[in-house]
């Protein structure tokens, strides 16, 4: 009897049979071990891989940022580093949506805008009880450790900050015929009076040469333009936070300054400013004179888009004194914190301890990641001698970090900004008065404020 | 005996029922195999997903912790909700004006694509090139074309003495700029139209230009007629994308100035991915649902009124 060769019809069955089950098996959940599982071994040869999820600003220069971890790497044999570098727009969504779905790193970078969200959701460990053993005491802490803190509880370390500081063109304001903002700051003149003679001055044109003062009034974010707001006695939410005071009589005055920027020409609107490459590639193309954004931004990475001619006409400044008398500059505190739920906490808190380190710091500032975040840095070589001596001094930044004043940014920060700016894009073009834009929106925010405030409550927070 | 009845159905049961034999049961086993695959996606990645959004939209649920059970509170909401009605309003205004706008334009550059000029696969390569260049990018391009200052378009303006335009910052301006924006990208619909135009009879336009028919005539009166279910194809499919625009609202504008750009899906992305309202995203998703369900509801009823199937009769 012959064999019988498999006919076509069955082949076909066997081979759609085979495709189906390939298909159930490529969705199943997978079977290998994790990163973080242990190997299995003996306990003195556990290998310990930690995932570390990094806001991508923050690690722009990777050869920093890789040099970083191979040290940390080497000062904990056994532990390896598995860095996840994200977008910046995309971090907290991705991080939150990592969190309900089960996926999320060991050890997460923090900014001051998730801050407050990330421990809402559970994404974050409190770090109080570890705190006495981190290496830096209360006393040394700048006011950038501020930051981090949220309803009493200590969330975050601080790896690198930004307080804010001016950083203008100086021979744009020479071309205009003013004073120089740095000697005028030097001789205590460099007030809100000074700043809009000047901001006037350097405007104008039209097309192609339109020149605008600075970007930040008629753009920007509450969590900028609450400099303002203080700058004139006021206050973005009230002392408790369960409510917006963004709208009382001194905010107002403040929002009608901020938006008449626009109207009087030397501030561009959104839509003005969103070019590729923002107000960096404005600056660059000596279309916009000044801009505050925090300089570390840009001496740590933005600035390599800006000509080098250009560059060289840069100075920096801190910021004017506001109407009352002071100047209280907000810090973007880049900071990290541990995975509620992770198991690797000892290596990740190793991980904060290196990264305050003064090994890792003065690494850090050397490539202009940072401002001193401990004050002793403030004194260190490595600080001292990163200055570039045409565009700063050890005591501008200093005042800068003297002034430092922490935004609360709360949970669903985002939400409210939204409402904001389009109640303040109203009162730009006319739409409404200061007073009606923010009334309405205050309303819309403090329902915010108040739904944030119940689930607060319910995380027992 | 077998060979008498049709294939594959065996002599019937004295009731007169057929009982099909074991080949057309191998048959019908091997089709639903070689369906399996798609029908398994579209159950676990499709009907699932959707009902279970049906069901989180009559929850409270922020993506953590317990999922509550709050009813139709979610939609309460949403018709409270004034941002709803004004993002569904910027929605349509932006379908029903851009979508006309994208079958005219299309239809035009496949009329010029479909006349017998040299080069004209070059000509129908770039005009089609838009269409494959990522969004993002196109995005981008556009927003600079639009730039108040040194954008193109009031470069031009103000060449010849006209006053510029604040394109994407005047609230009554940034639809219509959008729209322009997305007439730049009708390369699908374009291709569409112009295979439908290839497919018209010769015979039939030589026959009504002989009986005095000029091009225009012949256009409106056969040619339209003729590609009408083409027309209609993608004024459907139109409406329905159009309805979800949602990265040019996010790059361009953001939803600025004033809400005056704020699509409906950057308002459902905003509410589930940064106020993390799961529930009341989903229920703002269902809803979109059902309008774009009516809408292209409406549309077929429509379309036996205008649109010409050389059947004699539209697909049931």
């Amino acid at each position: 009897m012959t064999k019988r060769a498999m006919s076509r019809r069955d082949f076909m069955h066997v081979a759609t049979a085979t495709s189906v089950g390939a298909l159930i098996a490529a969705c199943a959940p997978a079977a290998a071990p994790s990163a973080g599982d242990d190997g299995g071994g003996s306990a003195a040869m556990e290998e310990v891989t930690i995932e570390f999820w990094v806001n991508q600003p923050m690690a722009r220069s990777e050869g920093l940022w890789d040099t970083l971890m191979a040290e940390y790497e080497e000062l904990n044999p056994g532990v390896t580093v598995a860095s996840l570098i994200i977008p910046h727009g995309d971090y907290e969504p991705k991080v939150l949506t990592g969190l309900a779905g089960g996926t999320v790193g060991d050890l997460l970078d923090v900014h001051p805008m998730h801050n407050a969200t990330m421990a809402l959701r559970g994404a974050l460990m409190p770090l109080d009880e570890l705190m006495p053993t981190l290496g830096v005491s209360d006393e040394e802490m700048t006011k950038a450790w501020d930051y981090n803190v949220w309803r009493g509880k200590r969330w975050a370390i601080p790896r690198s900050d930004n307080p804010t500081i001016m950083l203008y063109n100086r021979s744009m304001i020479a071309e205009a015929g003013m004073d120089d903002p740095a000697e005028l700051w030097a001789e205590g003149k460099w007030d809100i009076d000074a700043f809009d003679n000047t901001m006037d001055a350097v405007s104008g044109g039209e097309g192609e040469d339109r020149v605008y003062g600075c970007a930040l009034p008629g753009g920007g974010t509450i969590r900028m333009q609450c400099v303002w707001i203080w700058g004139n006695d006021a206050t973005v939410w009230n002392a408790d936070e369960t409510a917006s005071a963004f709208n009382s009589p001194a905010a107002l005055e403040a929002w009608e300054y901020m938006t008449g920027a626009v109207a009087r020409g030397w501030a561009p609107t959104p839509a003005e400013s969103n070019i590729p490459g923002g107000w960096v590639a404005m600056m660059g193309q000596r279309r916009l004179c000044m801009q505050w954004p925090g300089a570390q931004f840009v001496l740590g990475g933005q600035a390599q888009f800006i000509p080098e001619d250009v560059m060289s006409e840069m100075q920096l400044v801190p910021l004017n004194t506001l109407w009352n008398g002071n100047r209280e500059v907000r810090n973007a505190t880049n900071s990290h914190g541990i995975y509620l739920q992770t198991d690797h906490v000892d290596e990740s808190w190793a991980m904060c301890q290196y990264l305050i380190s003064d090994e890792a710091q003065f690494r850090i500032i050397r490539e202009r990641w940072t401002s001193p975040m401990v004050k002793r840095h403030a004194e260190s070589e490595a600080w001292l001698g990163s200055l570039e001596p045409n565009l700063e001094t050890a005591e501008m930044w200093e005042d800068s970090f003297n002034n430092i004043r922490a935004f609360s940014h709360l949970p669903r920060q985002q939400e409210m900004d939204n409402l904001i700016q389009a109640a303040k894009d109203r009162i730009i073009l006319g739409d409404a008065t200061a007073q009606e834009a923010m009334d309405e929106v205050a309303a819309e925010v403090d329902a915010i404020i108040a739904e944030v405030d119940e689930e607060v409550r319910e995380a027992g927070l | 005996m077998a060979d008498a009845f049709p294939l594959g159905v065996s002599s019937p049961e004295p009731t007169g029922k057929p009982r099909w034999s074991r080949k057309v049961k191998a048959d019908n086993i091997a089709g639903y195999l070689f369906l399996a695959p798609w029908i398994i996606g579209l159950l676990a990645f499709t009907v699932g997903p959707m009902l279970a959004s049906g069901i989180l939209s009559l929850t409270k649920f922020s993506g953590f912790g317990a999922i509550k059970w709050v009813g139709f509170e979610n939609y309460d909401k949403i018709f409270q909700d004034k941002l709803f009605y004004t993002s569904l309003y910027n929605t349509s205004y932006y379908a029903f004006l851009g979508v006309p706008a994208q079958l005219l334009v299309a239809l035009c550059l496949a009329v010029l694509l479909n006349m017998k000029v040299r080069n004209v696969n070059l000509f129908r390569t770039v005009y089609y090139i838009p269409t494959v260049t990522p969004t993002v990018a196109n995005v981008f391009l556009w927003v600079w074309i639009f730039n108040f200052d040194f954008g193109l378009i009031n470069s031009l303006l103000r060449l010849v003495g006209v006053a510029p335009v604040n394109w994407l910052w005047d609230p009554q301006i940034v639809k219509p700029a959008l729209i322009l924006m997305s007439l730049w990208a009708v390369g699908q619909q374009m291709v569409i139209f112009l295979a439908a135009l290839q497919g018209v009879s010769e015979e039939l336009l030589e026959a009504a230009s002989m009986d005095g028919a000029n091009n225009i005539r012949r256009f409106f009166s056969i040619t339209i007629p003729l590609i009408s279910p083409v027309i209609f194809l993608n004024l459907i499919i139109g409406i329905i994308s159009l309805f979800q625009t949602f990265t040019v609202a996010l790059i361009a504008t953001d939803g600025g100035p004033i809400n005056s750009s704020l699509f409906y899906v950057l308002y459902i992305y905003r509410k589930g991915f940064q106020s993390f309202a799961m529930g009341y995203a989903s229920g703002l998703a269902w809803i979109l649902f059902l309008i774009i369900l009516v809408i292209t509801a409406i549309q077929f009823y429509l379309a036996r009124r205008w649109v010409y199937y050389e059947s004699g009769s539209a697909p049931s």
